[in-house]
């Protein structure tokens, strides 16, 4: 699982293109290139943490009782992937095609005011392709950036 | 709608259930299923080879005169190799 697989083993999305963009020229330097596909999903079951307020703090309650509990009784904290996992096979979320989540990015490439991080950059991770109404090719870039 | 009580529910069973033991071998599971990725077909066996074989520690080599054929040419090296 990559590291920035936030959600566990599943289909990664950017909602916005501006995003696809940054994450490719960061992440494909290697190969010099890269190919951003654009996709019709059904978002009606999906639990949306983004801009649903019920949802995201009921959510929020289950992980963070979760990660709680395994801190107490076991004395560590879980990793990323272990806290996934261990929701994954105690079934938690079973029925949940995908889940739509952001973080904060705190890069000034994101925004345009320096040291004002006002963009969440949202992601939707799909567990049930069924939801994936259509995979398309949209555009082929070169890589540019420099990381540093 | 997600029945997120249901799934809270759920949660608290699995959570009661788990003690100090459950829950650290769970973590060493977890551990050997990303080893187990990495290697792919490979074992651990062969992991901690691959680690041991790679593990290099420089070390400093001495300085080496060479004086060759010619006793007007003579030269050193720190690096000991000669072919």
């Amino acid at each position: 699982m990559n590291q920035s697989a936030w959600l566990g083993d599943a289909y990664y999305f950017w909602e916005n293109e501006e995003d696809a963009h940054l994450w490719a020229k960061k992440s494909k330097v290697k190969t010099g290139s890269y190919e951003i596909y654009i996709s019709d999903i059904d978002l009606e079951n999906i639990l949306d943490t983004v801009f649903d307020r019920e949802t995201y703090y009921k959510w929020l309650k289950l992980i963070e009782k979760a990660t709680k509990s395994l801190t107490i009784k076991s004395g560590r904290k879980p990793s990323l992937k272990e806290i996934n996992n261990y929701l994954k096979i105690n079934h938690i979320f079973d029925g949940v095609p995908g889940i739509l989540f952001q973080d904060i990015p705190v890069n000034s490439d994101y925004v345009l005011v320096e040291g004002f991080y006002y963009k969440k950059r949202i992601q939707l991770a799909v567990y049930d392709t069924s939801i994936i109404r259509s995979f398309e090719f949209y555009t082929e870039e070169r890589c540019s950036y420099v990381r540093f | 709608m997600f029945d997120f009580d249901e799934a809270e529910r759920k949660l608290d069973a699995v959570l009661a259930e788990e003690t100090k033991e459950s829950i650290l071998e769970f973590y060493a599971k977890e551990r050997l299923k990303e080893t187990q990725s990495l290697l792919g077909d490979g074992s651990i066996e062969e992991l901690e080879m691959i680690v041991e074989t790679v593990t290099v520690t420089p070390t400093k080599r001495p300085k080496i005169d060479y004086k060759s054929n010619d006793d007007d040419f003579t030269y050193s090296s720190n690096y000991g190799m000669v072919a």
